[in-house]
């Protein structure tokens, strides 16, 4: 794949990437746009290993993962910045943003990393079981028991 | 709590505003010309690397092969210079001196054949 092409396909896939890291990220904007960066740099440098006959949206699911899991773990070390904590607000709009996922993006924070993933996954993006095992190296069954564990848990916090 | 209804609902409808794309192609473009910049300077320095070694490989050959036909041609200067030498160590000394010049020379060779090939700081070290 040569940069035009990858190009391309980060163009077309930027936005649900984006999102995808901004609910992993319960909400936090910045996080989640340096880890959507961090993600598209490190499949650039990986381009040789990209196998052309997979789903480009799927292989940088899994890179995005693992840079996430990363970013957990430095986050753990430093213990600063938790991830139920609410996202800063930037402006009218943000605001009313940040208000209406509020309360998605803290229930989701409260989920494992690896649960969250899982969710967001399925819920939101519409990945099959397969294909987010494949994603988180789990078995099928652990993604779906962690998806039935979620979806209560998501239901037991969130109000309305 | 929310019923399974609402929570798909939430769930599918879940598309929070994100910053310019625009800014983040920009700022993506910046990244990937600095590691395009990295990856060149990686893939040069790999290929001089590979032509040192191949210069020294060669340099250290030759070196090796002429030495060794110098040695064998060459008296020692037991012979050369009609010593009489007590010490034992001193004998092994002088009678196989040719091969410890021998030992030193074909490295110091190859080591100025590989430091002759080294370019100056480029600007990307500089960087």
């Amino acid at each position: 794949m040569t940069r035009e092409e990858f190009v391309l396909v980060v163009q077309h896939e930027q936005e649900a990437l984006r999102r995808f890291l901004l609910a992993l990220c319960a909400g936090r904007a910045d996080d989640a746009d340096d880890l959507a960066q961090e993600t598209f740099i490190k499949a650039y440098v990986s381009l040789s290993e990209y196998d052309e006959r997979g789903r480009a949206s799927l292989w940088l699911r899994r890179i995005a993962y693992h840079t996430f899991l990363n970013y957990r773990k430095k986050q753990q070390r430093e213990e600063t910045k938790p991830l139920d904590e609410a996202p800063p607000v930037a402006g009218p709009s943000a605001a009313d943003e940040a208000f209406r996922y509020q309360e998605l993006h803290a229930a989701l924070g409260a989920l494992s990393d690896t649960g969250r993933t899982t969710l967001v996954m399925h819920y939101i993006e519409g990945y099959k079981v397969g294909e987010i095992a494949e994603v988180t190296g789990q078995s099928e069954a652990a993604v779906k028991k962690q998806l039935q564990r979620g979806r209560e848990e998501l239901k037991r916090r969130i109000t309305r | 709590m929310i019923n399974d209804k609402e929570l798909d609902m939430l769930l599918a409808g879940y598309k929070p505003e994100l910053r310019q794309e625009a800014d983040f192609m920009q700022q993506l473009a910046r990244r990937m010309d600095a590691v395009d910049m990295v990856m060149e300077y990686k893939a040069r320095e790999m290929r001089l690397s590979r032509r040192r070694a191949a210069m020294a490989f060669v340099a250290g050959a030759l070196a090796g092969i002429f030495f060794t036909f110098l040695t064998l041609l060459l008296p020692s200067p037991i012979e050369l210079l009609g010593l009489t030498i007590h010490s034992a160590a001193l004998h092994f000394l002088l009678s196989n001196f040719p091969y410890f010049i021998l030992a030193l020379c074909i490295p110091l060779l190859v080591y100025g054949v590989v430091g002759l090939q080294r370019e100056p700081k480029s600007e990307t070290q500089k960087l």
